[in-house]
C-alpha cells in the first residue's frame, strides 16, 4: 500500500476506535437520559469514578481484567443508590430538579475522587495480552484499540439483543413508555427503573475502565468525554440505541478525517453537525420523542 | 577636647560594627535552616503576631489542582527553611512568614476574587502563580490596583510584560514563549535533526511557543523545515489522527508545549501507536517540550520509551552544581518520609517545575530582606536590576520590564538515568544556552522606565 493509502485507512480505523469508545459511554446515557428521560449530568462522572476504581483494583491485584470486571459493578451499585435515594425523589419535578441533583452528584464524585486519589494523573497500564501492534501490509495498529472496538461491538450486540429480542427488554421499553400501565400489570417499575439506571451506570463504568489505559485517569476525565456523549445521544435520537451507535461512529470518523483535512475546524465539526441535524430533525436522527 | 573626640570616634566605630554584625546576623541563607521536620501534610504557620503573609495564587481545584499542590510543597519548604532561621528582618524586626492558599480555579473571574480576598482579608504582601496567561493578566491588574507585588512564576505569554500590560508591581521569574522557543531552536544548531512538526495546544501559549520556535529556527537553521503544524484543543481525548499525520510527515522531532493531561496523552498515545524516529528507527519519535520534567507521561510510557525526549525547561536541576546537588539530596531524603498525596514521583526531584518556583521564592525573600521593608515601592526598587545566584544559576531582573534574564538549559532524557528513578527516563546533564541567545522580548516603549 502507498503511504497515502496507509494514512487514510489508518485515520478511518482511528475514527472507528474513537467512535466506539464514545458509544461505550453514550450507550449508558442513551438508557438513562434517552429512554428513562432522566437528565443525568453526572453520567461522565461515573465513567471517571470507574476509571479510578479500575486503577486501584488493577494496582492492588496487578490484574487489569479484574479492574475491568469489578469497577463497573461497584459503579453500578453507586448508580443504583443514587437513583433510589436521590433521583427518584425529584424525577417527577422535571429536568431542572434532576439537573441540580446530578450537578451536585458530579461535584461530590469529583471532590471524592480528588480526596481519595489526589489530583495528579494516574497510570493504568495496558495488559501484556493487549499490548503491541498488529501489522497488516504497511499498516500497524495497536491491539488495545482493536480491543475497544470489539468490546463496544459486543456491548452493542448484547444490548440490542436484550432490549429488542427479550421479554425483559420489552418490559423495560414498555415501562419507559407508560410506567403506570406497566405498574398496573404487577411489575415493580421502581425496581425496574433502578435496575435500568444501574445498568446505564454499569455501561459508563465499562467505558471508564476500558478508557483508562488509552486516556489519562485524572480529575478532568469527565469533562473530557461528557459533552461528546450528550451530543451522541441527542443527535442519535433520545432512546435510540442504533442511533447512538451510528452517530458515535460518524462523529469518530468526522473527528479523524476532520483533523486530517480541516485541522483548524475539526473541534467544532461535531457541534456543527449537531446544529444541522437538530435544525432539520429536532428529535435527532433516529429519535421518537423530543 | 581630644579625649572627647576619641571617645566619640570609638563610639561611632562601635555603632557601625554593631550595625554590620546585626545586618549579617539577620540575613537568612537558603538551606541553612532546620528542614529535618518539614512535611507538606503538616505545615504550621504562626497564627498571631506580626507576620509576612504571602499567597499561592493558582489552581487548587479542578483538573490542574496539582499545580497548586506543587506550589504548596515548594513554598512550604522555603518558608520552613526561613522561619526556622528566625524569619526575615523587615520593617525593623524579624518576622515569620505565613502562607495563604488563593484558589484561581484556573479562571480569570474566580482568580480575581481570590487575589482580592488574599490582599484585603489576609493582608498578603505578595501573591504568586499562575497557570494561564489569561489569569495572569487579571493578577497583574489586581496587583496594580492594590499596589501589591505579584510574582509570575508560570505564565509564559510574551505580551504579559509589554507596555499595555506591564506595571511596576509585577515581576516575572519564569521564562516566556520566546525564551523557550529560542533556546530550543539554538539547541538544534549543530544537531542532525532537520524536520520538525509542530503539534501544540490551541491557545495563546501553544501558538506563542510554536511561533517563537519557528522564527528562531529560521534564523539559526535556515536549512531546517517545519513539515507540519497542528494545534489541538485543550483536553483532547484521542491524539491518534494527529499522530498519524506526524508519522506520514516523517518528522524527526515533534515540537509541543502541551502540558497536563494533553502532555500525558500525546506522548502515551504516540508510543502506543509505535511512532518511531525516522533518523533512528530503533527509537521512538522525539518530542521537545518545556514540560517533560513531569514524571506522569514518563511513568506511563516506561523507561526505554522515554529516552530521547527533549526537555527545554527554564530551570533545570544541573547536578554538576554542588548547591543544586545538595538541594536535591535534602529534598529527596525528606520526600521519602512524606505521606499521600505528596509521596508520588511528581513531588520528587527531578520531576515537575518546582525548581523554578523554589528559586523564585528564595529570590523574592532575599529581595524583601534587602529592601528591609514590606513597602511594595521599596521592594520594587530593590528587585529592579537585582541578581540572585545562590544555586549557581545567575538570574538578573531586567529593571525596565521586570523579566528574568538567565542562561537556559536543554536536556535530553536518558534511560537508565543518574537520578534515583529506576523505572523512568530522566533528564541527562543539560546543555546550557547562553542568555543572549534566548532573551525575553522587550517592548522598546519601556526603555529607560526604571531610571525615570
Amino acid at each position: 500500500m502507498s503511504p497515502t493509502t496507509v494514512l487514510y485507512i489508518s485515520q478511518g480505523i482511528h475514527g472507528f476506535a474513537y467512535g466506539m469508545l464514545l458509544f461505550l459511554l453514550a450507550s449508558g446515557l442513551t438508557m438513562i437520559f434517552g429512554m428513562m428521560g432522566i437528565l443525568n449530568i453526572a453520567h461522565a462522572s461515573f465513567f471517571m469514578l470507574s476509571a479510578y476504581l479500575s486503577y486501584t483494583i488493577a494496582h492492588l491485584t496487578n490484574n487489569f481484567w479484574l479492574g475491568l470486571l469489578i469497577a463497573p459493578v461497584i459503579t453500578a451499585i453507586c448508580g443504583a443508590m443514587v437513583e433510589r435515594f436521590l433521583l427518584r425523589k425529584v424525577h417527577g419535578r422535571g429536568h431542572l430538579a434532576e439537573l441540580l441533583v446530578t450537578v451536585g452528584i458530579m461535584m461530590v464524585i469529583l471532590e471524592g475522587v480528588k480526596a481519595g486519589w489526589g489530583t495528579e494523573s494516574l497510570v493504568v497500564k495496558i495488559p501484556p495480552s493487549l499490548s503491541g501492534l498488529i501489522r497488516i501490509g504497511g499498516l500497524s495498529y495497536p491491539v488495545y484499540r482493536i480491543f475497544i472496538i470489539v468490546l463496544a461491538l459486543a456491548v452493542f450486540g448484547v444490548m440490542g439483543a436484550v432490549l429488542y429480542r427479550t421479554r425483559l427488554g420489552m418490559v423495560v421499553r414498555a415501562a419507559v413508555s407508560d410506567p403506570d400501565m406497566v405498574n398496573a400489570l404487577g411489575i415493580n417499575t421502581s425496581l425496574l427503573f433502578m435496575g435500568v439506571f444501574a445498568f446505564g451506570t454499569w455501561l459508563a463504568g465499562v467505558a471508564g475502565a476500558a478508557a483508562g489505559p488509552l486516556l489519562t485517569v485524572f480529575p478532568g476525565m469527565a469533562d473530557q468525554m461528557g459533552m461528546d456523549a450528550f451530543v451522541v445521544v441527542v443527535v442519535g435520537g433520545l432512546g435510540s440505541l442504533p442511533g447512538a451507535f451510528i452517530v458515535a461512529l460518524f462523529l469518530g470518523e468526522l473527528n479523524a478525517y476532520g483533523i486530517q483535512f480541516l485541522p483548524r475546524l475539526a473541534p467544532v465539526l461535531m457541534f456543527v453537525f449537531m446544529a444541522l441535524v437538530l435544525s432539520f430533525k429536532p428529535k435527532g436522527l433516529f429519535g421518537e420523542r423530543e | 577636647m581630644r579625649i572627647i573626640r576619641n571617645i566619640c570616634n570609638l563610639f561611632t566605630a562601635f555603632l557601625c560594627l554593631s550595625m554590620l554584625m546585626a545586618t549579617s546576623a539577620r540575613a537568612f541563607e537558603p538551606l541553612k535552616g532546620d528542614l529535618s521536620d518539614y512535611d507538606p501534610n503538616n505545615q504550621t504557620f504562626p497564627t498571631s503576631g506580626d507576620t509576612i503573609n504571602v499567597a499561592i495564587w493558582d489552581c487548587f481545584t479542578g483538573s490542574n489542582a496539582y499545580v497548586g499542590e506543587e506550589y504548596w510543597v515548594v513554598l512550604g519548604f522555603v518558608v520552613h527553611d526561613i522561619n526556622s532561621q528566625g524569619g526575615i528582618f523587615v520593617d525593623g524586626k524579624k518576622k515569620l512568614i505565613r502562607i495563604i492558599k488563593a484558589d484561581t480555579q484556573g479562571k480569570p473571574a474566580p482568580g480575581k476574587a481570590a487575589a482580592e480576598r488574599a490582599i484585603l482579608r489576609d493582608k498578603v504582601i505578595m501573591f504568586s502563580g499562575v497557570t494561564g496567561s489569561h489569569v495572569s493578566k487579571v493578577g497583574q491588574q489586581t496587583a496594580k490596583r492594590f499596589k501589591t507585588i505579584f510574582m509570575n512564576c508560570s505564565a509564559y505569554a510574551d505580551s504579559l510584560m509589554d507596555l499595555p500590560n506591564f506595571n511596576r508591581y509585577v515581576f516575572r521569574t519564569s521564562g516566556t514563549a520566546t525564551t523557550s522557543g529560542e533556546a530550543l531552536a539554538s539547541y538544534f544548531i549543530n544537531r542532525p535533526e532537520s524536520k520538525f512538526y509542530i503539534c501544540a495546544q490551541d491557545y495563546l501559549w501553544g501558538h506563542s511557543f510554536a511561533g517563537a520556535f519557528k522564527k528562531a529556527l529560521l534564523k539559526v537553521r535556515p536549512d531546517a523545515k517545519i513539515v507540519g503544524e497542528d494545534y489541538f484543543p485543550q483536553l483532547t481525548k484521542d491524539f491518534a489522527p494527529y499522530l498519524e499525520k506526524i508519522r506520514a510527515s516523517r518528522a524527526n522531532v515533534v515540537i509541543t508545549g502541551a502540558w497536563g493531561a494533553d502532555n500525558d496523552n500525546l506522548i502515551k498515545q504516540s508510543r502506543q501507536l509505535g511512532l518511531k524516529n525516522p533518523l533512528n528507527p530503533g527509537m521512538y519519535i522525539q518530542f521537545a517540550s518545556p514540560f517533560l520534567d513531569d514524571t506522569r507521561p514518563l511513568e506511563t510510557i516506561g523507561g526505554p520509551a522515554g529516552a530521547g525526549l527533549i526537555l527545554c525547561s527554564d530551570f533545570y536541576l544541573d547536578r554538576r552544581k554542588p548547591k543544586v546537588k545538595r538541594l536535591a539530596t535534602i529534598w529527596n531524603n525528606l520526600w521519602k518520609t512524606w505521606k499521600a498525596p505528596y509521596n508520588t514521583d511528581l513531588y520528587r526531584w527531578p520531576s515537575g517545575t518546582r525548581f523554578r518556583y523554589l528559586v523564585s521564592y528564595y529570590w523574592y525573600f532575599k529581595v524583601l530582606e534587602e529592601a528591609g521593608s514590606t513597602d511594595p515601592e521599596k521592594v520594587t526598587a530593590a528587585w529592579e536590576g537585582n541578581t540572585f545566584d545562590y544555586f549557581d544559576q545567575p538570574m538578573y531582573m531586567r529593571p525596565d520590564d521586570h523579566q528574568t534574564i538567565m542562561d537556559r538549559p536543554i536536556s535530553v532524557l536518558e534511560f537508565p538515568n543518574h537520578w534515583d528513578m529506576p523505572d523512568n527516563a530522566a533528564p541527562a546533564d543539560p546543555t546550557w544556552i547562553p542568555a543572549k541567545d534566548c532573551m525575553p522580548t522587550f517592548d522598546p516603549k519601556l526603555k529607560g522606565r526604571a531610571s525615570r
